[in-house]
């Protein structure tokens, strides 16, 4: 790369960086004294503790790759679009959602779902969850990492950051998830803003790279059909469903701490959208510009950027960073996977309660696993984004028309209607994906998958298009059928 | 304009979290001494 030169000194900061999160791993270990200490960190976090926890586990490697790659191509309209619309979500989280869920003595999303809507919903909203945790893409993630900062094998980098992460969430489960999360969230938001105080400097403001970039990279709205409108809406209200959000609602100390720390969150969430976008349209320039060669990968354009604009030293802090943001999101959603197969999946398929000792080990082994199985996975999928697709689809088609009638139209909450809506929004959304893949075929210049039914060319992107209607429908029926069962 | 809300998004990133970090040390101490 040109630029810095990657020296001794930021190998030292990211190895000591590393030991030192393993480091807590141990100390919060010897402090865990049951299931509710080590998947809800005792059900006592505090608003920083949660502040931290929901930015660094909530924005991955997805959002700072694949924003900063989006705003390369569409500009700052990636801002408007696609991330704003998702404040939204966060906001009715907060004020709709939260205090709701925090009645509840529930100890994840499927057990919610399944507080209002019984068993087979449960277990559909635990396989669905499990299956969205999968740390599949920050597994991948420092795979690139590796590659461009160390020039090691990316499955090798991949398998030593994961480790890092399974080690300390093996030994101190959500508490040390939690703390290691707020130095992660540090050195994440830090060195992102330092990335840009660079940029702002040594590159120029958007006054200065307007003259040299087309017109439309700083249109405010890009040019959306009706139905990536309807698209990205349904990706946005996914905030609603998510699992780690549920999991830090539930381990608030109160919900004045959660409540505040979401606010909060949703401030820093909104300044690390743009400074990520303002750095993919500065890397935009760059090439343009001939100040970085024209054939890079724009996935990595931000590494590219920043390892061009930092001194040695802060590369390597922000390097970390990286590794950070990636093994926030990989502790807690291997977490989470765990406790949906045993927790929310075992309990519930057999109806028998692990004793708390073993229920902990069994987590233990279980967050060992899901990274295992990320490792498998991340490296067999030709097309990382394949994988997320699969998985935030499931997750939209199972749990998201019912849990829209808890919070929206309470006085529908029906246990028949539920279960439907989820097993068959569930089984739609697999039916659907297989689908695409058999018969759908590979677009390039859209990189996706397109099936054509009769003149319609459908998007694999448009799989909500089919499959939430599909889960409303259900629901609708069960309703009918329930209430003319009863009548 | 669009100059401006980057320099404040960089503001509210840096000081955001240098003063979280702070009220996290802060609780981290009460925390750990509750629970040990």
């Amino acid at each position: 790369m040109p630029g810095t030169e990657w020296t001794l000194l930021d190998t030292s900061i990211v190895i000591v960086y590393m030991i030192f999160m393993v480091g807590i791993g141990v100390y919060i270990g010897q402090r865990i004294n049951g299931f509710d200490d080590f998947f809800l960190a005792g059900r006592g976090l505090t608003t920083p503790l949660l502040v931290g926890s929901l930015v660094a586990t909530y924005y991955g490697l997805d959002v700072t790759f694949g924003s900063s790659e989006t705003s390369y191509f569409e500009g700052i309209s990636t801002f408007f679009v696609y991330s704003a619309p998702f404040y939204i979500s966060y906001i009715l989280v907060t004020f709709a959602i939260a205090p709701r869920i925090r009645t509840l003595q529930a100890a994840s999303m499927p057990e919610v779902v399944g507080h209002y809507y019984g068993k087979s919903a449960y277990v559909a909203a635990a396989f669905a969850s499990a299956l969205y945790s999968m740390p599949i893409l920050s597994v991948f993630g420092i795979g690139i990492i590796g590659e461009v900062f160390f020039g090691v094998d990316p499955a090798l980098a991949a398998i030593l950051g994961s480790s890092i992460a399974v080690i300390y969430t093996l030994l101190g489960g959500l508490l040390a998830d939690a703390i290691t999360d707020i130095f992660q969230f540090n050195v994440m938001c830090v060195t992102a803003a330092i990335a840009a105080v660079f940029a702002m400097f040594y590159i120029g403001s958007f006054d200065t790279v307007r003259p040299a970039l087309d017109a439309s990279l700083l249109q405010p709205t890009g040019e959306l059909s009706a139905a990536e409108i309807v698209v990205y809406i349904t990706v946005a209200l996914t905030p609603l469903i998510e699992p780690a959000f549920y999991q830090r609602i539930l381990a608030a100390k109160n919900m004045r701490s959660i409540r505040n720390a979401l606010l909060l969150g949703i401030v820093l969430w909104i300044a690390f959208d743009w400074v990520v976008v303002y750095l993919g349209i500065i890397g935009r320039y760059m090439v343009d510009t001939h100040m970085l060669p024209d054939d890079i990968d724009p996935s990595a354009i931000i590494l590219h950027v920043t390892a061009y604009l930092l001194p040695t030293g802060l590369l390597g802090l922000f390097a970390a960073g990286c590794i950070a943001t990636a093994t926030s999101t990989i502790d807690s959603y291997a977490l989470i996977f765990s406790g949906n197969v045993v927790y929310d999946g075992w309990q519930t398929i057999t109806g028998k309660q692990i004793p708390e000792k073993r229920l902990v080990a069994y987590i233990r082994i279980g967050v060992f696993l899901s990274v295992v199985l990320a490792l498998l996975v991340a490296f067999r999928f030709d097309r990382i984004r394949d994988a997320w697709i699969f998985m935030a689809s499931i997750l939209n088609s199972t749990v998201l028309v019912p849990m829209l009638v808890v919070f929206l139209f309470p006085a529908f909450i029906n246990r028949r209607a539920g279960a439907w809506s989820s097993v068959t929004g569930c089984l739609t959304g697999i039916s659907f994906f297989l689908i695409f893949e058999a018969f759908g075929t590979i677009d390039e210049t859209i990189e996706t998958r397109v099936l054509l039914v009769g003149e319609t060319a459908l998007l694999r992107e448009h799989l909500a298009l089919v499959t939430l209607p599909v889960a409303f429908a259900a629901y609708l029926l069960g309703y009918l059928v329930d209430r003319m069962k009863k009548s | 304009m669009m100059n401006v809300f980057t320099w404040f998004c960089i503001a509210v990133l840096a000081v955001g979290a240098t003063t979280i970090f702070g009220l996290y040390i802060k609780d981290l101490i009460k925390f750990l001494n509750r629970k040990g």
